[in-house]
């Protein structure tokens, strides 16, 4: 019978949090177990000692990748925690489109597309709500997933009842959505405004540009400690002066990051870049 | 060409009716089977358009481990990727799956995007 | 991973693996945010609600069962959610199916608690469903104490009760 042993377990626990930056619990075992399957299985292995043999043997990013969307689970709904969406609306989007500035937004975890699609709902509504249409040619909503399969899944903006009845209000639903059968297929006004990119948050963000807005919640309970640090500096950097951060309701920056200030807008805790030189 | 399709082998039909669901979102076909002998008695007509097979554990008549393996030893039907889709999360059964050639395994309960994932991932290999 | 466990700390095991599957299995699956409000040792089933599913467990070092039960407005409620259909577009098959794999999956998910600290490998038959107001359903082993679970979902109470004693 083969089985994971601890020491197994304690080796490539180490080695994915080493190189790839995710932290396992050690109580997770069964579910690494049954996530690394098709890894193990595409690869020919029985046991866990050759799979690390060959994850140690073979650090090259392509399976480094695998390893990470083996482990993150993909769960996104629409509008989830409403509130950075209000915020966006109410405080954000205006300070952009009062002032015709552009704005250029990433939502850097997007799965299967529900984030950065929520965003570019709140943005047309806003628009239309506030007569400031003509910004919306201003605003640029940039996606990314480690998964290329959440990307190619968020690409075609099909969504079945399922899915939809998860966050979408209703009125979302009839205006932004057309009905194929069974499936929601998201309107073009709305795909267009998203572009999609296959990106690990482990690779350098300076080819991506500079940033207003980050969304990246949710995610940082996979990170480690290390990689936590180094990814809140990475996010800093990428952000325009004064550039805001989003990350989970249940999430914090305390003992990962000073670079940014906390803010509220009405129950919305969210993050505004620091400006440098005041440190 | 005919559309490819997914073939759903569980004894729940709300299961089957997730995948469904699941399988109209990728634009896929979609058969089903509630257990295993039905779903070789599907495969038998049908293997020619069947992309994917995704196979619950614990049935009535023939369950899923066996039914994995008269796949996978099967010429006409071992080219198909098979998913396990199950609240089997034993460790030496995960494992026993894998060994008889299972190419994922995803535990219930699973959230939908992650099962539209993994079956994306499937599909391309 | 001790192979002789009393009684006393199974059970403390036992709730402690069913409340976070029971959890996890609904938010998963239905979306639907439960809270555990009541736990209890009981000397046998505590009828409530309108329909339940139970599944038998069996293994070289113990046997019991899982009994969840819900009112019927909430499992057509959890039931719709699953597939994303309206709860009153629930058929009676639908609902029966989909209470039998709830309790499929969170039994399933304890029972791998279970194994692992037992160290011994279990299985789950298949799941039955049985319906009518404050029904009963005995116990097995027979006259094993029951492990009452009450849990509390958009404002309706449903209750996972479980008995299971080790064998020697």
């Amino acid at each position: 019978m083969i089985s994971i042993t601890a020491d197994e377990f304690e080796l490539l626990r180490n080695w994915i949090e080493q190189e790839c930056g995710i932290s396992l619990q050690a109580n997770k075992q069964y579910l690494v177990e049954s996530r690394f399957a098709n890894l193990m299985a595409e690869h020919g292995y029985t046991t866990f000692k050759e799979f690390y043999q060959h994850a140690k043997n073979n650090p090259n990013a392509a399976f480094k990748d695998k390893i990470i969307d083996a482990i993150t689970t993909n769960e996104t709904l629409w509008f989830r925690d409403e509130s950075p969406f209000i915020t966006l609306q109410e405080k954000i989007f205006p300070e952009f489109a009062e002032h015709k500035k552009p704005c250029r937004i990433w939502s850097a975890a997007c799965s299967t597309g529900q984030e950065p699609y929520s965003i570019a709902i709140s943005a047309v509504e806003y628009a239309e709500k506030n007569h400031q249409k003509p910004w919306l040619s201003q605003l640029s909503i940039f996606a990314s997933d480690i998964s290329q399969s959440a990307i190619q899944i968020a690409e075609s903006g099909r969504y079945n009842g399922l899915s939809i009845s998860r966050g979408l209000p209703a009125d979302y639903q009839q205006k932004y959505f057309e009905q194929d059968g069974s499936v929601y297929v998201l309107k073009d006004c709305i795909k267009q405004r998203v572009q999609f990119q296959k990106f690990n948050l482990q690779s350098s963000f300076l080819k991506l540009g500079k940033f207003d807005v980050i969304f990246l919640r949710n995610v940082a309970i996979y990170f480690s400690q290390d990689f936590k640090i180094q990814l809140f500096r990475k996010l800093a950097e990428a952000l325009n002066p004064g550039g805001y951060l989003f990350i989970g309701a249940s999430e914090t920056l305390i003992g990962y990051s000073d670079d940014f200030e906390p803010l509220e807008h009405k129950r919305c805790r969210f993050y505004q870049v620091k400006k440098k030189g005041l440190l | 060409m005919a559309t490819k399709k997914i073939l759903s082998v569980d004894d729940s039909i709300i299961i089957r009716k997730i995948f469904k669901g699941i399988a109209e979102t990728l634009g896929l076909g979609f058969l089903e089977a509630g257990d295993g002998q039905q779903a070789l008695n599907v495969l038998a007509d049908h293997h020619q358009e069947i992309a994917l097979i995704i196979l619950d554990w614990n049935m009535p008549v023939k369950n899923g481990y066996d039914t994995l393996q008269e796949i996978t030893t099967d010429p006409r039907y071992k080219h198909i990727p098979v998913m396990m889709a199950t609240t089997e999360t034993e460790r030496t059964n995960v494992i026993k799956a894998i060994q008889a050639g299972a190419k994922h395994y995803v535990t219930k309960p699973f959230t939908q995007e992650d099962v539209l994932v993994r079956i994306t991932e499937c599909l391309k290999a | 991973m001790s192979p002789h466990l009393d009684q006393k700390t199974l059970d403390a095991i036992l709730v402690n693996a069913v409340i976070q599957a029971t959890t996890q299995v609904l938010s998963t699956m239905a979306g639907t945010q439960v809270t555990c409000k009541e736990v209890k040792a009981e000397k046998s089933y505590r009828p409530c609600g309108d329909i339940s599913a139970v599944i038998g467990i069996s293994g070289e070092k113990g046997e019991g069962m899982f009994a969840l039960s819900f009112p019927l407005s909430l499992a057509n409620l959890i039931v719709g959610r699953l597939i994303g259909v309206q709860p009153d577009k629930i058929s009676s098959e639908d609902r029966c199916d989909g209470v039998g794999e709830l309790v499929n999956m969170i039994s399933g998910n304890t029972k791998s608690v279970l194994s692992q600290q037992n160290n011994t490998l279990y299985h789950l038959a298949l799941p039955t469903i049985i319906q009518g107001r404050d029904h009963e359903i005995s116990s097995r082993p027979k006259n094993a104490p029951y492990l009452v679970m009450l849990f509390e979902a958009e404002g309706q109470q449903f209750s996972l009760q479980v008995s299971f004693i080790t064998k020697e």
